[in-house]
């Protein structure tokens, strides 16, 4: 019997599929404008890889801010869930988990017993989540993964000071204007980014080892960045994707449901 | 005596002139991320469509973001000096201003003269503000001036997820690719910058009577929204709400000449 977790973002939708005993596929499929359709999409595409074109999952657990929209699940569950139960089953001295997505930015701990102690939601705010740096790279007229590598070739790195995604790009729109560099523009950008997660992650007391989930946690920049300001090492999650802890955590709820 | 006002926003930039008390005329357009630029183009075409010249003007006073910078100006002030002032000079009955722009929002209490008396301004984040109206009309495909008019139809308006003008931009495109009724969502997104006003005048308070400026005056669905949260009726101005903070400006000019 095989079982679907699948984490419907709003830039990516996520699915993992596993048996009984072991972690069968995943995929990860960005997308812009129909999240049913990807989220669809990407379930069939992880299904395939993992040769099984004509098996159902015996249940599906969905997860994420379109969950309600991923049609063919059995039951959805808030990703903090999702995310805890993953790390329950990577590595159990995992107590933090910082988990940065497209538009999430969160962290939570929880004690030797498994129970959550703090946890800290951005809700209503994109600055420091993947959207705020793909919003830049616009600005910039760039895409993304180029501005990145070309960010660490900056020499001296513009200071961005607006708190919000809007007047971020206003002050972008200003430096461009005043001919600086855009290494140097984007520098200062993910120099902001980082910082500001970091005030968000110390809102928390960091407990045992930390982990560092969603698509953010693949951005080596950052993820160096953050190591170093918070003294933290990461840990590996088995090599794992980051960026779908959610839905491989929906994946072994679906199992734990079936069981 | 002839004087000017000139307001440099982030989206619009306006300019105004006044004679002897008595507005000859004022301009809006777009503006363009050069302030100095933006200001002499806005100020040009005025004084064409006047038959002046800047030698005519006894004095301009600048206001808005790119005040300080802008050179024919021989003095600037706040814009919530200038909008007060502007409003309360063409209704004197005016006592609270709510001035929506570009990217903040301000709640403005002047006391029967004009004065400023106080004020709040959300200016750290740009939910509900024009901006979040600019970005979800280009996710719909129309003019930020065609959201007010086509949410009047709606019956039964969609509720939003999400507060960030970024993250609206996303779910009212997806919405429309997903085939819900542009005419709700409009309405959505009316409601939603209404709230947030709403929530930002509420902490004033506010004092009849009331007036709305700045560019969103202008989208009769978050007007009507407002008044029904705030339960009341605005007072209207008969001058362009946009042109308010330019014309305050051309009176302070007036006070200095």
């Amino acid at each position: 019997m095989i079982y679907a977790g699948c984490d419907l973002g709003i830039v990516a939708a996520k699915a993992v599929v596993i048996d009984e005993d072991s972690f069968l596929g995943f995929d990860v499929l960005p997308y812009k404008n129909l999240p049913r359709h990807a989220a669809e999409t990407v379930m069939a595409t992880t299904l395939s890889s993992a040769g099984m074109d004509d098996e159902q999952p015996a249940f599906c657990m969905s997860t994420g801010y379109g969950r309600r929209a991923v049609e063919f699940s059995d039951d959805t569950i808030l990703d903090v869930a999702c995310l805890h139960r993953a790390v329950k089953e990577i590595n159990p001295a995992i107590r933090t988990v910082i988990d940065i997505g497209g538009h999430t930015l969160q962290i939570f701990t929880v004690n030797k017993k498994g129970c959550i102690m703090e946890n800290v939601s951005i809700q209503r705010c994109i600055t420091g989540t993947g959207l705020f740096l793909d919003v830049m790279a616009r600005v910039l007229e760039m895409p993304l993964e180029e501005i990145l590598a070309a960010s660490l070739e900056a020499k001296d790195p513009t200071p961005l000071t607006s708190q919000c995604v809007v007047q971020a790009e206003s002050e972008v729109v200003s430096r461009v204007n005043e001919g600086k560099d855009r290494r140097d523009i984007f520098a200062g950008v993910v120099s902001f980014t980082a910082i500001r997660i970091s005030s968000v992650i110390r809102k928390v007391k960091l407990r045992g080892e930390v982990a560092f989930a969603g698509g953010m946690a693949k951005n080596k920049y950052v993820r160096r960045h953050l190591e170093r300001n918070l003294e933290v090492k990461f840990d590996s999650l088995g090599g794992l994707d980051p960026q779908v802890m959610s839905a491989y955590g929906a994946a072994l709820l679906a199992r734990d449901r079936e069981k | 005596m002839i004087t000017a006002g000139c307001d440099v926003g982030s989206l619009t930039v306006k300019a105004a002139v006044i004679r002897d008390g008595s507005i000859l005329g004022y301009e809006i357009i777009p503006a363009s991320a050069d302030a100095i630029n933006s200001a002499h183009r806005v100020m040009d075409v005025l004084l064409q469509r006047l038959d002046l010249s800047y030698e005519d003007l006894d004095y301009c006073v600048s206001t808005g973001y790119g005040r300080k910078i802008i050179p024919f100006a021989g003095d600037n002030l706040s814009e919530i000096s200038c909008h007060g002032r502007g409003a309360h000079f063409l209704n004197p009955s005016i006592r609270t201003i709510i001035d929506v722009g570009g990217q903040d929002c301000k709640a403005i209490r002047v006391n029967r003269k004009g004065k400023l008396k106080k004020f709040l301004m959300n200016d750290k984040c740009a939910a509900g503000t024009g901006r979040t109206l600019e970005l979800a009309a280009e996710s719909m495909g129309i003019d930020i001036s065609e959201l007010g008019q086509l949410s009047e139809k709606s019956a039964n308006p969609i509720t939003l997820s999400f507060i960030c003008s970024i993250l609206i931009e996303i779910e009212v495109r997806q919405m429309i690719l997903e085939g819900e009724d542009a005419v709700d969502i409009a309405a959505g997104v009316n409601n939603l910058v209404a709230s947030r006003v709403a929530g930002l005048v509420r902490n004033l308070p506010p004092k009849q009577d009331i007036v709305m400026t700045g560019g969103l005056a202008k989208n009769t669905g978050v007007v009507t929204s407002l008044e029904e949260k705030l339960k009341t009726t605005f007072v209207s101005l008969p001058e362009d709400p946009q042109a308010i903070g330019a014309l305050g400006a051309a009176l302070f000019a007036a006070d200095r000449a």
